[in-house]
């Protein structure tokens, strides 16, 4: 029995091509490309999936060395689509029923099931290529996932939904303590503001920072190197990178995960990012949120640190 | 006469979701006691149960945020913890009863601190010694001064005691190790360079209030759901351990043995007074 | 191997750390010993390991296929609790690696292991993990950050001094010329914590460390040992 596929007909369709996959078995290195430009690349459900599915059928093709994540058009991807209707029997469900939130919290996403384990268990080198926005799940389910990081400078890397959602997560995730420090994940968390790619690196976050139109050839020049390796040596690293990452334990500590997807309440004092969503669309609905008192433009980004 | 005014404050601006601890003790650089330590966590648990606090800045009022524990206080606490003054020496018991309650223990300051349900900030200037360097390293983010310095100079007269987790996981292991062992303090930049402070500004408040202002535009929900999923991950990365191994070892350390080569500082403070002790500690490189 | 101790500082110089990357039982065993011997000594706050020759731990020949003599000796005498990494790794003593020139393989582990690194300008730093499976991921990653750790280990990138300092691999970056009476005037500082104080934050260190994986990752170094070498 066929495991139940959620998403609309529709959104299911698209994700073929939200989600581009391609092999190059000369070199050894599969690209990734999310390809919803439209929407800054926001991954839908039947999305998050297919890069799940994607992740697992690369773990079996020996061809394969390196996988490459990149987006299409001006950014990376900004994160989840938060305005879905996925295939919930009723509106707003998996903010009701368990079932359905543990599938989308858990193993649509941060879960062992989810696809950001996906891309961190990874038999094979990972790495990420960012540029323009790479915000929420994108900034801490794939970019912090990845083995390597490639940035544009002047790329917005970053839990930017904190602060009409919370930080899901991104303060709290040892990963990501283990990769920035604990001072810095918790300033990007609970500040809202973005890094840039250059301040990203001087954290630890990114591997090599390059211009925006120099990067898909110095990410693609990385990736040929790597999958050069001798296999037998490129298996025997990533493998025992693997087992001292386990060793750490620096997995996120799911049980929050929850909790922080679906049940978070805002004050009257605060605004209801899904009811102005609603009401004047998620775009909209960033922009109210822009004007609030004390918010951190998420076009500014912070001074790198020298 | 007033009621003196109390050595830790605490000020509230529900307008702006902010709380302040203040350290009023500038005339011995905010250098903490235990009576010190109860204020602040009393002041901690009324900020975690005001809905209207969002944020919460520590600092000192003066030149330095703090220059540690007390040092009169310091051998005190041991002699009037339970078995403390049964014999001449206070006992183990005493001296690990008054480690965990007063600082490392789930009701002690940095414990307390780190589990605050709020967004802290330190605002860092001057000297951050010894206690000064703990609230940096228990709160979430840091505003430094230029002037600021990092140090545990007790470290240097009796060993390194303190949790060494926070350490490692915010400037790294040989960093940590450095500061244990290298016995120099760290200036401002350095512990700018090291990911220990968040900002540097020559205009601390004005830069914790920005900070301040970014924090308390994070819905409630967001800011308490997450600070319990830092609770978790605290866990997860050994602190919890780290502090109940830095009781034990602190414990330990008060009553090390010497070489006869070794400058005894902890004779030298029964002997001729802490302060005295100090400030020969501190210039006998 | 040379052994001398003055005012608190056992120093141990070689030539370079290099036999320990070819698998030098013979040297693997005197370093260790070494090491014991200063960390046993009542005298000595400080271990300090030197290079007298102008690379601390520099490449071999290329295409050398160093191997240990089969895996019952390489653990006695390289990955074991009782060889020479975890000897320094888990010291009574403070471990100061002082670094010049080239330091790859084996050379990086021992800086790894070491508590603090002084580091002349004109030196670099290989990744230890390509060719030697007894090196810890977990210190490396503890020290300079997870992704750094892992980039380091998968690119094989050699890092410069500079970039090591950056990223806390190096405590004391200096000119060439003062590198040593800067490894000196740190072990004074080091010297003014009473030798207890000393032994009891190594404990505390220990306890740590091992909270951290870093003696789970030790232990399992047979798997990547196997893993790389196969089933010598």
């Amino acid at each position: 029995m066929a495991a139940k596929r959620y998403g609309t007909d529709e959104s299911i369709a698209a994700a073929e091509d939200q989600v581009q996959f391609d092999v190059d078995r000369d070199s050894g290195v599969a690209t990734i490309t999310l390809n919803r430009p439209e929407k800054h690349n926001a991954m839908s459900v039947p999305m998050r999936d297919r890069i799940t599915d994607l992740m697992g059928q690369i773990e079996f093709d020996d061809d394969i060395k390196v996988v490459v994540f990149r987006g299409a058009g001006r950014s990376f991807c900004s994160g989840n689509e938060i305005n879905e209707e996925w295939g919930q029997r009723r509106p707003h469900e998996r903010r009701r029923t368990l079932t359905v939130g543990y599938r989308y919290g858990a193993d649509m996403a941060w879960g062992r099931l989810g696809f950001s384990q996906a891309i961190s268990r990874s038999s094979k080198i990972t790495i990420a290529q960012l540029h323009g926005y790479c915000a929420a799940a994108a900034y801490f389910m794939i970019a912090c996932k990845c083995d390597l990081v490639v940035a544009a400078d002047d790329a917005r890397i970053g839990a930017l939904e904190a602060r009409f959602l919370g930080p899901a997560g991104a303060v709290a995730s040892v990963h990501i303590n283990r990769i920035l420090g604990m001072k810095a994940a918790r300033r990007t968390g609970f500040t809202a503001q973005a890094m840039s790619g250059s301040e990203a690196q001087s954290l630890g976050l990114v591997y090599a920072v390059t211009t925006a139109d120099q990067l898909p050839d110095v990410t693609a020049t990385l990736a040929r190197r790597l999958a050069a390796t001798p296999t037998h040596h490129q298996q025997y690293l990533v493998r025992r990178i693997r087992a001292a990452e386990g060793l750490m334990d620096t997995s996120v500590p799911s049980i929050t995960g929850l909790l922080v997807s679906h049940f978070l309440q805002s004050a009257p004092d605060e605004m209801d990012f899904w009811k102005t969503a609603k009401e004047v669309g998620v775009g909209g609905a960033l922009d109210a949120d822009k004007k609030r008192k004390g918010a951190a433009d998420p076009r500014a980004v912070a001074e790198r640190p020298r | 006469m007033g009621t003196p005014a109390p050595l830790v404050d605490l000020l509230i601006d529900r307008e702006s979701h902010r709380a302040d601890i203040v350290l009023r003790r500038a005339e011995r650089r905010n250098a903490l006691t235990r009576t010190m330590a109860r204020d602040f966590v009393r002041h901690l648990d009324v900020v975690d149960g005001d809905d209207e606090v969002k944020v919460v800045v520590i600092r000192g009022e003066g030149e330095h945020l703090s220059s540690g524990w007390d040092p009169d206080d310091a051998w005190q606490q041991y002699q009037d913890a339970p078995g403390g003054a049964v014999r001449k020496h206070p006992s183990q018991r005493a001296r690990l009863i008054a480690l965990d309650d007063y600082w490392w223990g789930p009701d002690g300051l940095y414990s307390r601190l780190l589990h605050c349900r709020k967004v802290t900030i330190t605002q860092a200037v001057g000297d951050c010694f010894e206690t000064g360097l703990y609230l940096t390293l228990c709160s979430d983010l840091v505003v430094a001064s230029p002037d600021a310095r990092f140090a545990c100079p007790r470290w240097q007269n009796v060993g390194a005691d303190g949790d060494l987790s926070l350490l490692i996981a915010t400037v790294g292991l040989k960093r940590a190790k450095e500061m244990m062992y290298g016995g120099r303090p760290w200036s401002a930049s350095d512990a700018h360079r090291y990911g220990l402070v968040d900002k540097l500004s020559i205009d601390p408040a004005t830069a914790t209030a920005e900070f301040a202002g970014m924090c308390a535009s994070i819905m409630r929900d967001g800011i308490v759901t997450e600070k319990y999923a830092v609770f978790a991950s605290l866990a997860k990365m050994g602190v919890t351990h780290s502090f109940a191994a830095a009781t034990v070892v602190s414990a330990s350390l008060s009553n090390i043995h010497f070489q006869p080569d070794e400058y005894n500082f902890l004779k030298d403070a029964r002997d001729n007074g802490t302060d005295a002790a100090l400030a020969r500690s501190r210039s006998h490189s | 191997m040379n052994t001398s101790l003055a005012v608190g500082v056992g120093t141990i110089e070689v030539d370079d750390f290099s036999p320990l990357s070819r698998y030098d039982h013979d040297f693997a065993h005197d370093l260790r010993d070494a090491v014991l011997e200063l960390n046993d000594h009542d005298d000595v706050k400080v271990v300090l390991l030197r290079a007298t020759g102008p690379d601390f731990a520099p490449p071999g020949a290329a295409g050398d296929q160093d191997r240990p003599s089969g895996l019952p000796a390489w653990r006695r005498d390289f990955a074991g609790s009782a060889a020479i990494y975890q000897t320094l790794c888990f010291s009574k003593k403070v471990v100061v690696t002082e670094v010049q020139g080239r330091c790859t393989g084996a050379g990086t582990v021992l800086v790894l292991c070491s508590d603090l690194t002084v580091a002349g300008e004109d030196s670099t730093f290989g990744s230890p993990f390509a060719a030697i499976p007894e090196a810890n991921f977990a210190l490396a990653s503890l020290t300079m950050r997870l992704n750094r750790a892992k980039a380091w280990a998968l690119t094989d990138d050699v890092l410069p001094a500079e970039q090591a300092h950056a990223i806390g691999l190096v405590n004391f970056l200096e000119p060439v010329d003062q590198v040593w009476s800067r490894t000196a005037s740190l072990a004074q500082d080091v010297c003014r914590m009473p030798l207890d104080g000393i032994t009891m934050s190594k404990m505390l260190l220990q306890a740590v460390l091992d909270g951290h994986g870093v003696g789970r990752e030790f232990d399992m170094a047979p798997h990547y040992a196997r893993d790389l070498w196969g089933g010598k």
